[in-house]
């Protein structure tokens, strides 16, 4: 079972399910499934507990009602339940996108669960190196430290997962997914929680997303939201997780050529710099006196020289993590008020890895989640105590 | 001659005995009142203590915005400062209730007069206190936009919303009170009012080349694409 969310563009979605439904057959010719439309409007849509009917080849997709709450963050619930009401062995979340550089990407993603046994596959795409920064800096790092699997894009915003974890998370619900946009990284959170087998498969490159990019504040609150809120909820599972290791993995992994250029990061670090002059004052609320002294000791001039040490970014990343789970300002406003330091980190991120091959950068990956494993137990001695501001 | 002073003096002490008795129980009843609502006010006090710090007011209080957090600014904490704040409203009551039970006709109207304003008096602290917080929480938000859109003058944008918050928090606080009624009706009007014109005339007649100058010069970043924008090879998602 195959949904793809019909927001924002609903067209889109029922051309994407028919080209899906067409691959599933070619694919998995034995048990071709269905490939359905997760729409919050009601008019022509089933309820998730009806019988599917399977279209013929070339006839329109059924569509799911998914409830009454709007937009993607409905999707993924309406897809568990209906794939297990359906009796599907595996289902996947995917978004609407051409997919015409990478024929087999259907079949990278469904077949772990189908045939490998796998729970969970989390996609990755090839990238360039300075592409999905957030991933990069944040979610990979922050989840490879946590859960203690290595998963080196955890933010696909696709995923697809086996029944038996669909069953799981439909008995025992959370809440669901934290946010717009948090659904991969809340399923993979919940299967790392219930220590699901989980796979990561590479499904080629990944087309440019329909409709307009978040911008970085909105799309930093929104993925430390949806972690953070996952961290209070097993807070128990990770504090036990010492270390990490690698997850199986099917497809090519490998990296995109790079853009011709060294890019401009001036305009990162003089983000950084006004931050620095204006939100220091909030940031204080959140960062120990060690963490802000070494945010002002950062050489901001020329832009090319700003560096910002692995380490310092690793527990600025905990500290904010502490001040949202004790609330030390509202969690939106805490969260949006890191964009600046996050710009920051991205620009030292471009200065260092701009020179390297594919293979150094991914080098460099390594050392920084190395950095956020090795700070772990700064995390855990501030999560339990939090009023203490250790050095 | 001397019977006769026996005689003032033991008038003297008649009068002196039935003034004191006609005084003396109001007196009591105001000392006892008064001693009873230091004993409730003392009570109240160790009660919103023991509560507040049950419920980590100063932490909420923090995260609400009513107080600024962690910037160094010593200040009392919020728990403490209600604590105090209730304690002396007891007080106060008390002695309003203790003026009024003196039974003198002036004293009994100044304290029928002080418990009249009491309620008035403690809903324009709250009008005020929420204001405070709203414009705490609105001076935040504004800031944290207004550095993520790369604005020069994101502080002084806050300070200006904090400030325009606060103000319209005072006069409501002061109006409901009921002091300077049409005063501070009058001097807001003639504060906000003088802003708006302003603006208005800046941009709209004589300085609007120089204001147009002004916001490219000093509000929009000079050089180069806002981060996270299109124009650089860097991918944030």
């Amino acid at each position: 079972m195959v949904g793809i969310p019909a927001t924002p563009d609903r067209l889109a979605a029922a051309a994407a399910a028919m080209a899906v439904q067409a691959q599933l057959r070619a694919g998995f010719p034995a048990n071709a499934g269905a490939a359905v439309v997760l729409s919050d409007d009601r008019q022509g849509a089933v309820s998730p507990d009806e019988p599917l009917h399977v279209p013929a080849p070339g006839g329109a997709p059924p569509m799911v009602f998914t409830g009454e709450r709007l937009g993607a963050r409905s999707a993924l619930p309406a897809l568990l339940e209906v794939a297990v009401a359906s009796g599907a062995p595996a289902c996947a979340l995917v978004e609407p996108l051409p997919r015409d550089g990478a024929p087999e990407w259907l079949h990278w993603l469904l077949d772990p669960v189908l045939r490998g046994g796998f729970d969970v596959v989390c996609p990755a795409y090839r990238r360039r190196k300075l592409e999905n920064l957030l991933n990069t800096g944040l979610a990979y790092p922050l989840t490879r430290a946590l859960f203690g699997r290595r998963l080196r894009q955890p933010l696909g915003r696709e995923i697809a997962l086996s029944r038996r974890l669909a069953e799981r998370i439909l008995e025992a619900p959370d809440g669901g997914p934290e946010g717009e946009g948090g659904e991969d990284l809340w399923v993979i959170t919940q299967a790392l929680s219930r220590e699901c087998r989980v796979c990561e498969s590479f499904l080629g490159p990944r087309p440019p997303p329909r409709g307009p990019v978040p911008e970085v504040p909105q799309a930093l609150a929104s993925l430390l939201g949806t972690i953070f809120h996952e961290l209070e909820l097993h807070a128990p599972l990770w504090q036990r997780t010492r270390s990490s290791g690698p997850v199986e993995t099917f497809g090519d992994p490998g990296m995109l050529e790079d853009a011709a250029g060294r890019p401009d990061v001036a305009p990162l670090v003089s983000a950084f710099a006004l931050g620095w002059q204006d939100l220091r004052s909030l940031w204080a609320a959140v960062l120990p006196p060690q963490a802000l002294l070494a945010l002002q000791r950062l050489p901001r001039d020329p832009p090319e020289a700003f560096r910002m040490g692995d380490r310092l970014w690793a527990r600025i990343v905990y500290d904010f993590a502490v001040g949202w789970r004790v609330k030390a300002m509202d969690r939106a406003q805490l969260l949006r008020s890191m964009a600046p330091l996050y710009l920051g980190w991205a620009a030292g991120w471009v200065n260092e890895v701009a020179a390297l091959d594919a293979a150094a950068s991914e080098a460099r990956a390594e050392r920084l989640c190395e950095a956020f494993e090795a700070e772990k137990p700064y995390l855990i001695s501030r999560w339990r105590w939090p009023d203490r501001f250790l050095p | 001659m001397w019977e006769q002073v026996q005689l003032v003096l033991a008038q003297s002490l008649e009068r002196l005995e039935v003034t004191a008795a006609t005084i003396l129980p109001g007196v009591v009843a105001a000392l006892v009142l008064l001693s009873v609502s230091v004993l409730v006010a003392g009570a109240v006090r160790w009660l919103l203590r023991r509560v507040l710090a049950t419920i980590g007011f100063d932490r909420r209080a923090q995260a609400w915005g009513i107080i600024a957090g962690g910037d160094g600014r010593v200040m009392l904490a919020p728990s403490e400062l209600t604590a105090r704040g209730a304690f002396w409203l007891v007080i106060l009551m008390g002695v309003a209730l203790g003026l009024d039970v003196f039974g003198a006709s002036t004293t009994s109207a100044l304290g029928l007069s002080l418990l009249a304003f009491l309620p008035r008096l403690v809903v324009g602290a709250l009008i005020f206190l929420v204001g405070v917080a709203a414009a705490r929480f609105l001076e935040r938000g504004v800031l944290i936009e207004a550095v993520n859109m790369q604005l020069r003058l994101a502080r002084v944008i806050a300070l200006g919303v904090k400030w325009l918050v606060l103000a319209l928090a005072t006069a409501l606080a002061l109006d409901h009170v009921g002091i300077g009624r049409p005063l501070v009706t009058i001097a807001f009007s003639l504060i906000l009012g003088g802003i708006v014109l302003a603006l208005a005339l800046a941009i709209g007649l004589g300085s609007r080349d120089a204001v147009r100058r002004a916001i490219s010069r000093r509000l929009k970043r000079p050089e180069g694409p806002r981060p996270g924008q299109g124009g650089e090879p860097i991918r944030h998602t």
